[in-house]
């Protein structure tokens, strides 16, 4: 069941190569659709009843957001691609891009076609150079194949694809500040709506999906919908490529049906280090609200069992930390990755997510007070769901659902003016505790 | 038409209208930071956030229209905690230093964080502080202040169509300034103090001088050009502390220009005139006003008696009010004096003799401007000249309007210009030949027009010229055609004219003018002009001189009124010098002394200042604005119409008394309302009259000067702020790089430039590649530039660098 | 015939009248409260208000900052300020005019000030001889301020924790 959407060419040598993506059975339906000129519509109602949903952390129906951009329309349309992968705890693009470009490329391609678009970008994360190498040496082959270009296969249909590299800032992963970001400006994301799909990049409609997203589109058109969605569970088709980082034997992106039980997902990335217990997961990025042992042990991942657990798969990230980890420390660690990230546009986020990191840093140095907590939750609640975009959110869950799930350890924490963990902690972790300052690696954060 | 309800009431309004600008409309408060009714939608400051049923988010009013059943609740306890807490959020980083702040009393943060602000703050860390920038003479910067509105980064490159301003950094180090360190320079930059909700950006001039509280306001109109924007002029005790632009969506929205903003600090100049002077034994003497009334009138009156009407020439200030120039008129016409001109720029007259001048309007509303789709502009910088009508014509190419300019050198502009057509040597005139040579060729269906054809017979249109007159020859569309100052200084001005109106006529466009001073069309209005009378009626005896031929030969008076310096003011300022000082006799009517005023002058009246004065302007739309004073004029100075009321009256002239000066207005107004109507003789008649022109040759240098746009009248001359800032030009004479080579001269070198048995002077060069070859170009006005001819066909010689 | 025996007695008694002197007879040995101004004075609240001052910090810096706060609160319109930026950059007045003839005392303007400069001090014994006098300008309040800084310092402590 591994290694068959996205992964399916990790077997071959060099992986990347188009030779090995042809062998796997690439750009096949790439050339069915253009040869046999497949009405946009099938295609549309095929990656519909796929139930592939998009893979960047929102989950939103790839279907119905390529529907929403009305192919017949005139004018220029754009397809863009999110390879702006800079969620703490996410890699799996990174990957991606590196040992399956060709498989983006097609799904770009076909997507292309559906909403009759003739220019596509990837907007590529500033930080992934070897990624971008490998996409751009990938896209000249696919040019010389003339799998790109002006009037593919002679079907009259034009598609030029071009890479972006962006230039390091986090912000850039959501979506309008990416557009915002490629029109050449600064990447502030936009008030929506108008969403992309009416005005989008360069005031034109755009669909912007995640890598991972358009990895599976090629596989979906050619095994078919219902083989798709079998893959997985009802209404979460296919498998998903789960980045484990942590406290793990082999963390790694791992490709795994969606609705696999984390208890099997933790067991191939060879589970919690030894002698360690589970303490707490995050199950899909920095962003998203922590859950404790208890509840993750239980779950199975998929997006709605995740949201059930009060949590979110996001980009299906998850971080593991056994029970050697200082939640205040993490928190702050968050805190102030997102602080650093926040665009400055809106005055929640700017002003609010300094804040945030101010009081759990102070906490931190052993000079927090009860009433800080409440503080704490009384600020992040205050950026929650009053910003333009969703970093004020991403922001502000982590600090909630901490606080909510360890409230004991904060407290603890703010009282004797150390972490509780120090008071419990072996000689055997000394080591891997010792964390200076609130930079640093102390969780492997990909 | 949608309806909706806002705090349980209904209300409708368009669809697609925003949820604040009902509640504007509506006058529901919504505190609000970011959003600016002119500028675009960022959302970003989320202060507007409101309640709206089945939204599970507070939205912001500022970027969510209006819907069909949508129900708003601004003061809900959503809504309110959502405002309460953008509201301490912008508190943590906002000093709290308001005793200190210019803004403070008129400060949105501050009067929103009354209302929904805390007391007490719950930020103990230490607040955010950013290093000030300086931007220039005209604003003042505290950036810690700064809230992130964005509200002046998005005003740069909307509305003054240049990014100065952007914000650098993210999140929480994001920072308002210029990418590098370097001044603000727009033409209008001074309108982000009014923007700026808090006191990050201020006015320099004004930093620290008052509180908002304290001063008194009022309404009045700008005096640097013809636009006639309206502002609100700011007084304390009697003295002029700020001009803001005073809203007026018809004419200048809720802008003002720079020039118009801080040229008041001119009115507190050094230089202001307190008292009459009299000039006895080669010393100023102060005198009573009595006494410098009735010495000026026996000074005009023996001169007059012994040489005769024509020897007295007036020069009035194209600035001055509709109350004085009628008056300035009426007692001058009333003593025989017949040379009464105010086109102090102009040196080509020879039209004047073709019949009455038209009225020197824009021909159009400036609302209908911004809809126009294809203007031509001859000889115009209007980012310099009238920079509110820059900010139309912008607005106009924004909408997809072909914008043509025909001017003696390249511009920078900061809109997009269709076609931009820069003839060498500086001749207007052949490029409009060619344009109306391919109208001609293009639709030979007119047959009214074929008298045209023998005066273009040495015409070749470019194919630039032809795609122009392809623009322009379009049918169905708005044409508007402007002449624009340099149009107007020009030495084939009235060729310009007659061929510009001949295209009008041929397009079917407007043909309007854009004038020096604020109130050209006034003084036409009110008969300052050798050979019309008020309300424009053409006198058939007593015909006067013009501005140019006053000083073109010396006479033995004249009369200055209301502040002109024909050193700065007139188009030949050699000769201007020349005649003053050999004058028996000069009279100045001016705020002003300082200068050359006090060599040539032997009279000189203090007059009122333009906020010390009561008066009317009539703009380029033909509209009359009345505006009151604002302050006191200092020392003994008098509003100018009372002076002139005075002078009449001892002059015994026809005259009767004014009471007020609406007396005057309206006695004005009485003549206008019944002037017969003229017809012009044909324009094939006019033509006939610029043959000669037609044929003159292209070749040769020639001098093109301009009026920079802190150089335009006396008061801007003074004014300090303005004249420190980047848009003061050195004297500088300014080649381009194949002339400069052909007459082997370099940037470093000094230049000769010489009119034969008319005035040589030596400057330095400037090598631009944006002035055409066989162009030499100067700016005017200059301190310095006293020695510079007219305008047209010059030697030059290279200067070798000892004698510098 | 009882009650004209009662009246009889008692007037032949002066009772009434020393009824009457009763109480002048209590306050003749009573202690004395009249003062004898001005070799002596009445004790005087920290609260007092009497001539205005402005005051300085210890380092000499004016504490004027021209916010022009007291102006504008000022019901009796008796206090001109100007302000311009001085050689330092800090805000400052040119000018701080107080016509003692328009005050009334009232003590709004030390409310209002955030800098605690412009006070009134507790000096009460002041008189103008010319005319013109009755004008406080920013040397003479300057002046004051610094001659009784410490008796000011003391009645604002005094005062602080009703502030």
């Amino acid at each position: 069941m591994d290694n068959i959407v996205c992964f399916r060419t990790h077997h071959l040598n060099p992986p990347w190569s188009l030779q090995s993506y042809l062998k796997v059975g690439g750009y096949s339906a790439w050339k069915r659709i253009l040869v046999d000129k497949v009405p946009r519509q099938t295609i549309l109602a095929s990656i519909k009843a796929s139930a592939l949903r998009g893979r960047g952390g929102a989950g939103f129906p790839t279907g119905v957001k390529w529907g929403f951009i009305k192919a017949e329309l005139p004018g220029q349309k754009y397809v863009v691609c999110n390879s702006d992968e800079g969620e703490p705890g996410t890699f799996k693009d990174r990957e991606i891009l590196l040992m399956n470009p060709h498989q983006v490329i097609e799904g770009m391609c076909i997507a292309a076609y559906v909403m009759s678009a003739t220019v596509g970008y990837n907007y590529i994360r500033g930080e992934f150079w070897e990624p971008y190498q490998r996409f751009e040496a990938a896209l000249e082959e696919a040019k010389k194949e003339g799998l790109l270009g002006n009037n593919i296969f002679g079907s009259g249909f034009d598609f030029h694809l071009h890479t972006h590299l962006g230039a390091g800032a986090y912000i850039c992963g959501e979506e309008t500040a990416l557009i915002e970001s490629l029109e050449g400006k600064k990447g502030f994301p936009r008030y929506k709506p108008p969403f992309p799909a009416t005005y989008g990049l360069y005031g034109k409609p755009t669909t912007v999906n995640n890598t991972e997203t358009f990895a599976c589109v090629p596989v979906i058109l050619e095994k078919g919908a219902e083989w798709f969605l079998k893959l997985g569970v009802p209404g979460n088709g296919g498998t998903k490529i789960f980045s484990i980082s942590g406290h793990v034997n082999k963390p790694g992106n791992y490709e795994a049906p969606l609705g696999i039980s984390f208890q099997e997902l933790l067991k191939k990335a060879g589970g919690v280090r030894q002698g360690h217990a589970l303490k707490a997961v995050i199950p899909g990025g920095s962003s998203v609200p922590v859950l404790p042992a208890e509840v993750a042990s239980t779950l199975n991942m998929d997006y709605e069992s995740l949201a059930k657990a009060g949590s979110l798969l996001g980009a299906g990230s998850i971080i593991v930390m056994d029970e050697t980890t200082c939640m205040v420390k993490v928190l702050a660690r968050i805190a102030h990755f997102y602080t650093q990230e926040s665009c400055g546009q809106c005055t929640p986020c700017r002003e609010g997510a300094g804040w945030l990191w101010r009081i759990v840093h102070r906490i931190t140095q052993g000079q927090g007070s009860l009433k800080d907590i409440e503080l704490l939750e009384d600020v992040a609640n205050k950026i929650m769901g009053r910003t333009i975009c969703a970093l004020g959110d991403a922001a502000a869950m982590p600090v909630l659902s901490f606080i909510q799930h360890f409230r004991e350890e904060f407290v603890y924490y703010v009282q004797h003016g150390k972490s509780v963990v120090y008071s419990q902690r072996t000689s055997r972790s000394r080591k891997f505790l010792d964390y200076s300052g609130e930079v640093g690696g102390f969780i492997s954060f990909g | 038409m949608v309806n909706f309800e806002i705090n349980d009431k209904q209300y409708s309004a368009p669809d697609g209208t925003l949820i604040i600008q009902v509640a504007d409309r509506e006058h529901i408060a919504i505190p609000r930071f970011c959003y600016h009714p002119k500028l675009s939608i960022v959302a970003s400051c989320r202060m507007c956030l409101v309640e709206v049923a089945k939204s599970p988010k507070p939205l912001p009013a500022c970027a969510t229209p209006v819907a069909e059943g949508m129900k708003i609740w601004t003061h809900s306890p959503c809504a309110c905690d959502a405002q309460k807490s953008v509201m301490e959020f912008l508190l943590i980083n906002h000093p709290l230093d308001c005793p200190i702040c210019d803004q403070g009393g008129e400060c949105e943060l501050q009067d929103q964080a009354l209302e929904y602000g805390k007391d007490v703050s719950r930020f103990t860390e230490g607040k955010r502080s950013v290093k000030d920038l300086d931007i220039g003479p005209l604003i003042k910067t505290d950036m810690t202040r700064c809230i992130h509105c964005t509200r002046c980064v998005r005003f740069g490159t909307e509305i003054a169509g240049m990014r100065e301003l952007g914000a650098t950094g993210r999140g929480e180090h994001m920072e308002i300034g210029t990418f590098l360190e370097q001044t603000v320079d727009s033409e209008v930059s001074g309108n982000v103090i009014d923007l700026c909700p808090v006191g990050a950006l201020t006015s320099k001039p004004f930093h620290h001088k008052g509180r908002a509280w304290e001063l008194q306001q009022v309404a009045s109109i700008a005096p640097h050009d013809c636009v006639g924007s309206h502002v609100y002029v700011h007084t304390l005790r009697g003295e002029v502390m700020r001009v803001v632009p005073r809203q007026e969506d018809s004419i200048n929205e809720v802008w003002i220009s720079d020039r118009d903003r801080f040229s008041y600090s001119g009115l507190k100049s050094p230089d202001r005139l307190l008292k009459p002077l009299i000039k006895k034994n080669n010393e100023w003497v102060e005198t009573d006003w009595d006494l410098a009334l009735q010495f000026t009138i026996k000074s005009l009156q023996a001169i007059l008696e012994k040489e005769g009407g024509r020897s007295v020439g007036a020069l009035v200030s194209p600035s001055a009010t509709l109350e004085e120039c009628y008056l300035a008129q009426k007692w001058l016409r009333g003593m025989g004096i017949s040379s009464i001109d105010h086109r102090l720029h102009r040196m080509d007259f020879s039209c004047d003799s073709g019949g009455p001048s038209p009225c020197p309007t824009f021909g159009l509303a400036l609302t209908e401007l911004e809809n126009a789709d294809t203007i031509l502009l001859i000889g115009s910088h209007p980012r310099t000249e009238q920079p509110l009508i820059n900010h139309r014509l912008a607005k106009a190419a924004r909408k997809g309007a072909q914008i043509i300019m025909v001017n003696p050198i390249q511009y920078d502009f900061n809109f997009k210009v269709a076609a931009e057509l820069t003839p060498s040597g500086g001749q207007l005139l052949h490029p409009l030949l060619g344009i109306m040579n391919a109208l001609l060729s293009q639709k030979n269906e007119r047959p009214h027009f074929a008298w045209l054809t023998p005066f273009l017979k040495n015409t070749v249109s470019t194919p630039e010229e032809k795609q122009v007159a392809e623009w322009l020859g379009r049918g169905n569309k708005k044409v508007a055609i402007f002449l624009g100052l340099q149009a107007q200084a020009h030495w084939h001005a009235s060729a310009l004219q007659l061929v510009a109106e001949a295209l009008a006529l041929f397009c079917q466009a407007s043909l309007g003018y854009l004038t020096e001073g604020a109130n050209s069309v006034g003084a036409w209005v009110s008969g300052v002009l050798p050979d019309q009378g008020p309300g424009g009626i053409s006198l058939s005896e007593g015909k006067g001189l013009n501005a140019h031929s006053m000083v073109k030969t010396p006479l033995p008076a004249y009369v200055l009124f209301g502040g002109v310096e024909p050193e700065f003011d007139l188009a030949n300022t050699v000769a201007a010098r020349r005649a003053l000082s050999e004058s028996a006799f000069v009279v100045a009517f001016s705020p002003f002394r300082g200068g050359m005023c006090e060599q040539y002058a032997k009279v000189m009246l203090p007059i009122a200042a333009y906020t010390e004065t009561e008066g009317t302007f009539i703009n380029g739309e033909g509209r009359w604005q009345s505006f009151n004073a604002a302050n006191p004029p200092p020392g003994e100075a008098r509003p100018g119409w009372e002076v002139l009321r005075a002078l009449t009256a001892l002059c015994g002239g026809p005259g009767s008394l004014y009471s007020r000066s609406e007396e005057v207005r309206d006695e004005l107004k009485h003549i206008v309302q019944n002037v017969p109507s003229v017809t012009l003789p044909s324009l094939e008649q006019r033509f006939r009259r610029i043959e000669p022109i037609l044929s003159e040759s292209k070749e040769g240098l020639r001098v093109v000067t301009e009026w920079p746009i802190y150089r335009v009248d006396s008061l801007v001359r003074r004014s300090k702020p303005l004249q420190d800032t980047a848009a003061s030009p050195l004297f500088r004479a300014r080649l381009n790089p194949k002339t400069a080579s052909l007459y082997s001269i370099k940037g470093e070198n000094k230049m000769r430039i010489r009119r034969e048995g008319e005035f040589e002077c030596i400057l330095p060069v400037a090598v631009d590649k944006k002035i055409p070859e066989n162009t030499v170009h100067i700016a005017s006005a200059l301190e310095g530039g006293g020695n510079m001819g007219q305008q047209g066909a010059v030697q030059v010689f290279l200067e070798s660098n000892k004698d510098a | 015939m009882l009650n004209w025996l009662k009246q009889f007695l008692k007037s032949i008694a002066f009772w009434e009248l020393l009824k009457g002197m009763r109480v002048t007879g209590r306050h003749f040995f009573v202690k004395k409260i009249t003062i004898q101004y001005p070799e002596e004075e009445t004790p005087k609240s920290p609260r007092f208000k009497g001539l205005h001052a402005l005051r300085k910090y210890p380092n000499g810096e004016e504490r004027c900052i021209a916010c022009k706060l007291c102006e504008a609160v000022c019901p009796a319109v008796c206090i001109t300020i100007d302000s311009d930026e001085s050689s330092d950059g800090t805000r400052r007045t040119t000018r701080y005019d107080i016509d003692l003839f328009k005050c009334i005392y009232c003590g709004f303007c030390e409310e209002a000030c955030p800098v605690d400069a412009i006070v009134l001090t507790s000096q009460d014994k002041y008189c103008f001889e010319n005319q013109g006098e009755n004008i406080m300008t920013k040397e003479k309040l300057l002046a004051i301020g610094d001659q009784f800084e410490q008796e000011i310092a003391k009645d604002r402590e005094a005062d602080r924790s009703y502030r």
